[in-house]
């Protein structure tokens, strides 16, 4: 904004200076003197941030104008109308407002030749002051947005790592209740049998020698208490373990959910059959085989959407990764599939790739 | 004994890989059945076992011989019916067989004998003088397959035969695989007819991609996917007349289902049991209306495995 009009006034200014040696070149220092009036009340008026103070300037120079107008050059009167202008603007936001108050000027040259030079270069410097207005105030418009948008990430950010430590924090919480709840078990369960047993042996300690029908008898009950305590502690760590048809298809889920978080590619699993036949390591084999498929899809299918879908039949795991995208009328190696075919294949396994209707990866695996 | 024996066999096209690291090994005596949809690698492997295309990687041993160190020994052991027709169609039948037959060696005598009992295999000694150009479909093929084995191969190798003949043709040759393999010849048979494989293939591979996905006898590679079998019953009479306790205690059944029309019974895969659950519709003067059979076949297999069919 300040750019332009600057630029403008120079311009006017050189076309003054230009008239100007081709006249007759009169009372030069007069006009030099006021040129540079005038340069310097209207670059402070720039440099100054306080309101009040540019428009004081601002007056000033158009009063030096007016002056030297009058007395010194009359030639320095187009430049008026890019000080009115802005002394203006501050006052009223039609535009239209703005060439009324540069009629005023007009008066003084009225009579002299230089009226019509004038109104051209008035209506010149309007548009040039209202175009970079509207440039001006879209550009505070859009750095304004701009703001906006970076408070928000700030914010997003902020609440995703308020998100994620209070995920850790929910996981440590659930560990703890975790232990927490086994402690007691064990401490319910096993610990008051220990403590009972002890008191029994002690006391079948005590009473060996004088009645040793008896001490057997408190023997026989430890060994049966001792044998209940073994059977819950059992049956305790049964429950805690989970089984690991839920470890593996929580895993897989899990990668899709992230996949999905981080790609925008809708993902789905669906599973049937007796997923407890599947083993560790098998269920280690078809996470790995996901994933590369995953990374595949991402680098060469343009897909939307991948379905993931576990099926166990009588003597066979079938997991398939499929896409809705382009597909592959050639299927070349080479795209981390060598690597899955090594991986199914070390457990007796099959890879099938499939490329003729979106892409699909399945896994057999036997049972 | 190993007949056919191949080792990670792999051929490439380019940039497709038509046969992927194939292994294989055929016993002699089988009725081996290649199993695949169009394009997945079974005529590439067989016309490599064949010597018509070159091992890209792996080998190839026929009785025990490499086919590429020890060639004519291989293919004096085989006969080819091809996938397309090769005959001569200005040499009358009997010509044929006995060109194809003297190029393993055959002369004179022995040559007219032989070339008559194929013909007369192929069920076509009445057609001995004509001339080809006239055959049906079916019976070119026929006598192709009478050119193949003329000279008595250890292994026959049919590549789909059957495509684009008449169905009397068509049994006619399945029965002549099954004769033929009582005769002593080992068979390789490619095909993507389902039905056919499963009906005189001793044991099946099934292709896809250029690979073999699953290996086994037809009842073994059912029972991959399902170990049920599941006959539906329809009756017309009312539904009160049956027992399921009855039904229960037939040998092998696991489950009874009944609506208002169909009995639904589930029995184990490995016990063969139709007939006496019919029989307990008919004792009892069950009418029946009709009876499904839901067994998986060869196409569910493959449809279970890939997600594809074998036939578009």
């Amino acid at each position: 904004m300040e750019n332009w009009m600057i630029g403008t006034r120079l311009i006017i200014l050189l076309y003054c200076v230009l008239c100007y040696f081709q006249g007759n070149m009169e009372n030069t220092a007069m006009v030099v003197l006021f040129m540079l009036i005038y340069i310097s009340a209207v670059t402070s008026a720039y440099i100054f941030k306080k309101a009040v103070l540019k428009r004081c300037l601002r007056i000033l120079s158009i009063a030096v104008l007016v002056y030297s107008a009058l007395y010194v050059q009359q030639l320095y009167i187009l430049l008026i109308s890019a000080d009115i202008y802005e002394l203006a603007a501050d006052f009223t936001a039609d535009w239209r407002a703005l060439p009324v108050f540069a009629v005023l000027p007009g008066l003084i040259i009225s009579g002299s030749g230089l009226i019509m030079e004038y109104i051209a270069v008035s209506l010149l410097v309007l548009l040039v002051f209202l175009i970079a207005q509207t440039h001006a105030k879209t550009v505070e418009k859009l750095r304004k947005a701009n703001e906006d948008l970076r408070d928000r990430i700030e914010d997003l950010a902020g609440k995703l790592n308020a998100g994620s430590e209070y995920e850790a924090h929910l996981r440590y919480l659930s560990q703890i209740e975790e232990r927490n709840s086994i402690a007691q078990s064990i401490h319910d369960k096993v610990g008051h049998t220990l403590a009972g047993s002890i008191i029994q042996l002690e006391a079948a300690g005590m009473i060996m020698e004088k009645d040793s029908a008896k001490a057997g008898e408190l023997i026989r009950n430890v060994t049966g208490n001792l044998k209940e305590g073994m059977e819950s502690i059992r049956s305790t760590l049964r429950t805690i373990k989970p089984a690991s048809e839920q470890l593996g298809i929580n895993r897989l889920k899990l990668i899709l959910e992230e996949f999905t978080l981080n790609n925008s590619i809708e993902t789905s699993l669906s599973f049937d059959g007796r997923l407890d036949v599947i083993t560790h390591v098998q269920w280690r084999i078809m996470t790995d085989n996901v994933k590369e498929a995953l990374t595949n899809a991402l680098k060469y299918s343009s897909a939307t959407l991948i379905e993931v879908r576990l099926e166990v039949m009588n003597k066979l795991i079938k997991l398939e990764v499929k896409d809705n995208g382009k597909g592959a009328s050639e299927i070349v190696n080479g795209m981390g599939l060598s690597g899955m075919e090594e991986r199914t294949g070390s457990a007796g396994g099959k890879l099938i790739v499939d490329g003729t209707a979106g892409f699909s990866v399945i896994t057999l695996l036997p049972v | 004994m190993c007949i056919v024996k191949l080792e990670q066999l792999t051929k490439k096209f380019g940039e497709i890989t038509a046969v992927d690291k194939m292994t294989l090994e055929i016993e002699e005596g089988e009725i081996f059945g290649l199993l695949g949809p169009n394009g997945a690698g079974k005529s590439t492997a067989i016309n490599m076992i064949t010597g018509l295309l070159t091992i890209d990687k792996g080998s190839i041993s026929i009785l025990g011989k490499d086919i590429r160190k020890d060639k004519k020994a291989a293919k004096s052991n085989i006969g080819i019916v091809p996938q397309d027709i090769a005959i001569y169609e200005d040499l009358t039948s009997l010509e044929n067989v006995k060109f194809f037959a003297s190029l393993y060696g055959l002369r004179g005598k022995a040559l007219e004998e032989a070339a008559l009992e194929a013909l007369e295999f192929a069920g076509l000694s009445d057609k001995k003088k004509d001339f080809p150009k006239n055959f049906s479909g079916g019976m070119k093929r026929r006598l192709n397959i009478a050119c193949a084995i003329a000279h008595k191969p250890k292994l026959i190798i049919m590549d789909e035969p059957t495509v684009g003949i008449d169905p009397q043709s068509r049994n006619h040759i399945l029965q002549s695989v099954k004769k033929l393999n009582d005769m002593g010849s080992t068979i390789i048979y490619t095909s993507h007819y389902m039905e056919e494989v499963e009906e005189i293939c001793t044991r099946i591979a099934i292709m896809d991609h250029g690979k073999v996905i699953a290996l086994g006898t037809s009842e073994e590679l059912k029972n991959l996917i399902n170990d049920k079998d599941v006959v539906e019953v329809t009756i017309s009479d009312p539904m009160s007349m049956v027992s399921k306790e009855k039904i229960r205690e037939i040998s092998g059944v696991e489950n009874v289902e009944t609506n208002e029309i169909t009995v639904k019974i589930t029995s184990a895969m490995e016990v063969a049991n139709l007939d006496k659950i019919i029989q307990y519709f008919v004792k009892n003067n069950i009418a029946i209306k009709s009876v499904e059979s839901k067994t998986p076949d060869l196409e569910s297999v493959f449809l279970s495995m890939t997600g594809r069919k074998l036939r578009d």
